[in-house]
């Protein structure tokens, strides 16, 4: 079959590998029908997550047609068109019972490893280092799915695959952002980055009640995107300064919620940017946790800075101090999927939700490194790319 | 828990003594050791290099089982050195504790563990164990090369749903105890295993060299293995990617280590 697979820094090519076989009682085959690049594909891409080897099988948004189960799955059979999660998780463990499905115990086959870097392991996610299991990714024909019983969620007839792709990373990670954020009606909402998921958390915090969202980033084109589908009040971090603007929006209380939906290779400036690009460049800081300096600084008393935005690693020069004297609370983590697919395709079945608003192209698989190289450089507003099969 | 002492000169030293003037006798045993030695260098270096996959660290740790039994038992290395490292500094144990906690109540994980049969399904280090009667058992570890490592273990203590501990017999080719303790958590529905392991290595520098070798790999492997019954039990099945399809398996893009598979 054909995958993109990861050979190093900016080096993804498509490649003929075999199809992948069902290994274990639990596991599905799935023929991918679409799949997307993730904004955290491009943190593997510019090569700052460990433990990626050569020829590793990327991906991890993807959906498709079920081709063979293994003998312990009973709950799909050939022809079941399903969305898959991007955490795999084994609904048995102690994490999985109470829906923390991204820190599932069991289903990271290199967890002792995990253990070493975090002191406990998280879940397995489909092509995402083996630091994360190793598992092949559903940039590809084909893929297995482990866990089978448990993950896929069969979406219904009438919905396109645009309409439910997204199910298995973005729209949950942007909607969980808010639901851990404990928005109460009349809040103010501020959200650092205007990619797909800092723009579902933007989508998700008005129907939680929040009164205002601001949209913080330097693309125009997203901050366009959020104004227009989000109702976002909009910083542009090329003309404004964000922590006086914020202050002077909110009547200088700052807003309740800064949510970062960036991640470790944040764009800042000057001196301290310079510092992060350095140490980070030498490893010897794995994230440049711009945004989220500047979410705690922004946020206001007693409030709650939430981080959908992926770190790996070690980031240096926190302002401990401002989140300890302002008394915040944080939320972060990956998203556990599972417990929120079927709530929001309830949503997009009833038209609550349309998040195909994010997905700006559609270029098929063998284009695929291509649109790695067009995503990363943002060329062409490229927000969310879809791949074709 | 009972404790074996540690004097200067141990009985397990002066076991190994003996056995290795009985072995002057069978043919062939130098190519054998000496085999041993280098391919269990060999696997021990394989496996600590690649360190990314649980075989990985299996590989490291019967690489040093068998550096460390072509050792103890080499003639080539000799009675010399044997006698040199028996004479040089006192033994240190070597002792492994490692904790999990699993969803499934206690009295079904203690008789889990009471039956020898059911634990080389993720004992992976271990190819049998062969039920001799009610306290008594055949383990054997299975090494690459076609050689095993096997010892005869005795339950010496055994509190239903709390506690099962063991103890190799005299004459063990690996000489070892340990136990292995359970409590209920989460409303009796959970279970944390406590579990203890130490190995007596040879006396002297050579034994602590290998004692420390031995510690750092297989502390991981016993941790594995716990985690492999945790998996079992609560799933059905171990997590693994071995088989899938990569890059890596098309002749020219793969690391060379995967070549050799």
């Amino acid at each position: 079959m054909k995958a993109l697979c990861w050979f190093g820094r900016r080096d993804i090519r498509l490649e003929t590998v075999p199809d992948p076989t069902i290994l274990n009682p639990r596991d599905a085959i799935i023929k991918v029908s679409r799949a997307a690049i993730c904004g955290s594909d491009l943190h593997l891409y510019e090569g700052f997550i460990p433990t990626m080897e050569r020829g590793d099988i990327m991906g991890h948004e993807f959906m498709g047609e079920v081709v063979e189960v293994g003998s312990e799955v009973d709950n799909l059979e050939q022809g079941d068109r399903v969305v898959v999660p991007f955490p795999i998780a084994c609904g048995n463990c102690h994490h999985c019972h109470v829906d923390h499905h991204a820190l599932c115990d069991n289903s990271n086959p290199n967890a002792g490893m995990a253990e070493q870097a975090f002191g406990y392991s998280p879940a397995g996610i489909f092509g995402y280092s083996h630091l994360f299991g190793g598992y092949a990714g559903g940039q590809a024909e084909y893929v297995r799915v482990p866990f089978a019983d448990v993950g896929p969620m069969k979406v219904p007839d009438q919905l396109t695959d645009d309409d439910v792709l997204l199910l298995t990373d973005v729209l949950p990670t942007g909607y969980q952002a808010a639901d851990v954020a404990n928005i109460k009606d009349g809040d103010t909402v501020a959200v650092w980055g205007c990619g797909p998921v800092g723009l579902f958390a933007m989508k998700a915090a008005t129907m939680m009640g929040a009164e205002r969202v601001i949209a913080i980033d330097f693309v125009a084109d997203r901050l366009a995107r959020a104004r227009r589908y989000c109702g976002a009040e909009i910083i542009d971090l090329d003309v404004d300064a964000p922590l006086q603007l914020l202050k002077e929006m909110t009547g200088g209380r700052g807003p309740e919620v800064c949510i970062e939906a960036v991640g470790m290779e944040s764009h800042g400036a000057g001196m301290v940017d310079w510092y992060d690009r350095a140490k980070q460049s030498l490893r010897l800081e794995t994230g440049r946790p711009h945004a989220l300096r500047q979410a705690i600084m922004a946020c206001g008393k007693g409030g709650t800075v939430v981080i959908p935005g992926v770190f790996g690693g070690i980031v240096d020069k926190l302002p401990m101090g401002a989140a300890f004297n302002k008394g915040l609370t944080f939320k972060m983590g990956q998203t556990h999927v599972h417990r929120y697919m079927k709530p929001l395709l309830e949503k997009i079945e009833s038209d609550e939700i349309d998040p195909t608003f994010v997905i700006t192209h559609r270029v098929p698989l063998v284009e695929g490194p291509q649109a790695y190289e067009m995503l990363q450089n943002k060329e062409d507003n490229a927000l969310k790319v879809v791949l074709t099969f | 828990m009972p404790r074996r002492s540690h004097s200067p000169m141990p009985i397990e030293g002066q076991r190994a003594l003996r056995k290795s003037s009985h072995d002057d006798f069978e043919p062939g045993l130098e190519m054998v050791r000496w085999g041993s030695v280098l391919g269990g260098a060999a696997l021990a270096v394989y496996g600590l290099v690649r360190r990314r996959r649980f075989t990985d660290l299996i590989y490291s740790g019967l690489g040093a089982a068998l550096v460390y039994r072509g050792l103890s038992d080499s003639n080539l290395i000799g009675r010399s050195l044997k006698r040199m490292a028996l004479h040089t500094a006192a033994t240190e144990s070597v002792e492994i504790a490692t904790s999990m906690t699993v969803e499934c109540p206690v009295d079904e994980v203690y008789s889990f563990w009471r039956r020898p049969k059911n634990l080389p399904r993720f004992l992976r280090h271990i190819s049998s164990i062969e039920p001799i009667d009610k306290r008594h058992s055949l383990w054997t570890a299975e090494l690459p090369g076609g050689m095993h490592l096997s010892w005869r273990a005795e339950i010496i203590e055994d509190r239903e749903n709390e506690l099962i501990a063991w103890q190799s017999v005299e004459g063990s080719d690996l000489f070892n105890e340990g136990y292995i303790a359970f409590r209920p958590v989460f409303d009796g529905q959970g279970t944390e295993i406590h579990a203890r392991i130490v190995y007596h290595p040879p006396a002297g520098k050579l034994g602590a060299r290998v004692a420390s070798f031995f510690e750092s790999v297989q502390a991981q492997v016993v941790r594995e293995d716990l985690r492999g019954f945790k998996r079992l039990i609560e799933t059905g099945e171990l997590p693994t990617i071995e088989g899938q399809p990569s890059a890596r398996q098309r002749p020219g893009n793969g690391r060379m280590e995967q070549r050799l598979h």
